[in-house]
C-alpha cells in the first residue's frame, strides 16, 4: 500500500515535471530556421574565348598552296 | 510485491529521466531573470561562382606559311615560325571573379582536324599561372597537350584571392600548308565551387 502511492507520487512528479519541460520549450524563443537553399546557378560559372586565324595561299607557291 | 519494487524502481527511473530533461532544457534555453538580453543582426552572404576570361580572343590575322616549309607553328608567346601571320604574345587569361574557390575545366568547339584542317594540324594547349597560387592543386597540363573537345580539367582549386585568382592558357597551332580558310574555334571554361 505505501508502494503504491510511493508510485503514484512518483509518477505524478513526472508528469509535473514533464508540463514544466514542456512548457519552457514552447515558451522559448526558438526559431528553427531552414538552411538557406543555395541556387546551383551560383555554383558554376562559364565563359567563353575565341581563337581566331585565316589562312591564305602564299604566292610564292602558286597562290594555290 | 515483486511488482511493485519494480514499478516504484521503474517509476524513480521515470522521474529522474525527466528532471533530467528539465535540467537540460534550462540550461539549453536559459531561464528568465537575467539582466541582460541580446539583440541578433542577421545577413547571409551567398556562395557564387563566377570566372571570366580576362583576355577572350586570340586572333593571328591572316597569313600563310612560308615557301620553303610546309607548315607554320604559331604561339600564343609572340612567336610565329615559318609564317606570315600577326605575332600574339597574350594567350587566354582567366580570372575567378566569384567568392568561392573553383574547379575549371576547358572544352574547345573543335579538335585540331576540324579547327585548322590541311594534313597533320595541331592544336595545343598549357595552362600556368599568371598570378603565383592561383591554383593550390596543382596545374593540367604543364606541357603542350592537343586540344580536346572533351573536358579537361585544368585546375581542381583555383582560388578566388584577388591577389592570386588568374590562370594563362596559353595556344599553339601548327598550320600546315594546305589548311586554307578562315578558321575559329570557341574555348569554353567552366568553374564549379567547391
Amino acid at each position: 500500500m505505501d508502494n503504491e502511492k510511493v508510485i503514484v507520487a512518483l509518477l505524478l512528479i513526472a508528469i509535473l515535471l514533464s508540463v514544466v519541460t514542456l512548457a519552457i520549450t514552447l515558451s522559448a524563443d526558438v526559431q528553427k530556421k531552414n538552411a538557406e537553399s543555395v541556387n546551383p546557378a551560383d555554383l558554376v560559372g562559364v565563359e567563353s574565348a575565341d581563337v581566331q586565324l585565316n589562312v591564305l595561299p602564299n604566292p610564292a607557291k602558286g597562290g594555290s598552296s | 510485491m515483486k511488482n511493485s519494487n519494480l514499478l516504484t524502481t521503474l517509476a524513480v527511473i521515470v522521474v529522474i529521466t525527466t528532471l533530467l530533461t528539465l535540467i537540460v532544457t534550462v540550461n539549453k534555453i536559459g531561464m528568465t531573470g537575467k539582466a541582460t538580453d541580446t539583440a541578433t543582426a542577421n545577413f547571409t552572404i551567398n556562395s557564387a561562382a563566377s570566372i571570366s576570361f580576362i583576355t577572350n580572343v586570340v586572333n593571328w590575322g591572316s597569313g600563310s606559311v612560308d615557301e620553303i616549309p610546309t607548315a607554320a607553328y604559331l604561339y600564343t608567346n609572340g612567336t610565329v615560325v615559318d609564317g606570315t601571320w600577326n605575332s600574339v604574345s597574350q594567350g587566354l587569361t582567366l580570372q575567378n571573379d566569384g567568392n568561392v574557390n573553383v574547379t575549371v575545366s576547358l572544352t574547345s568547339s573543335k579538335a585540331a582536324a576540324d579547327f585548322v584542317g590541311g594534313t597533320n594540324p595541331e592544336f595545343k594547349w598549357l595552362v600556368s599561372e599568371n598570378e603565383s597560387n592561383s591554383c593550390s592543386s596543382g596545374l593540367n597540363p604543364t606541357s603542350w597537350t592537343a586540344v580536346s573537345t572533351g573536358s579537361t580539367t585544368i585546375c581542381s582549386n583555383m582560388s578566388y584571392d584577388d591577389s592570386k585568382d588568374a590562370l594563362d592558357i596559353d595556344l599553339m597551332v601548327k598550320v600546315p600548308e594546305d589548311a586554307i580558310g578562315t578558321k575559329g574555334c570557341v574555348i569554353t571554361a567552366t568553374g564549379t565551387a567547391i
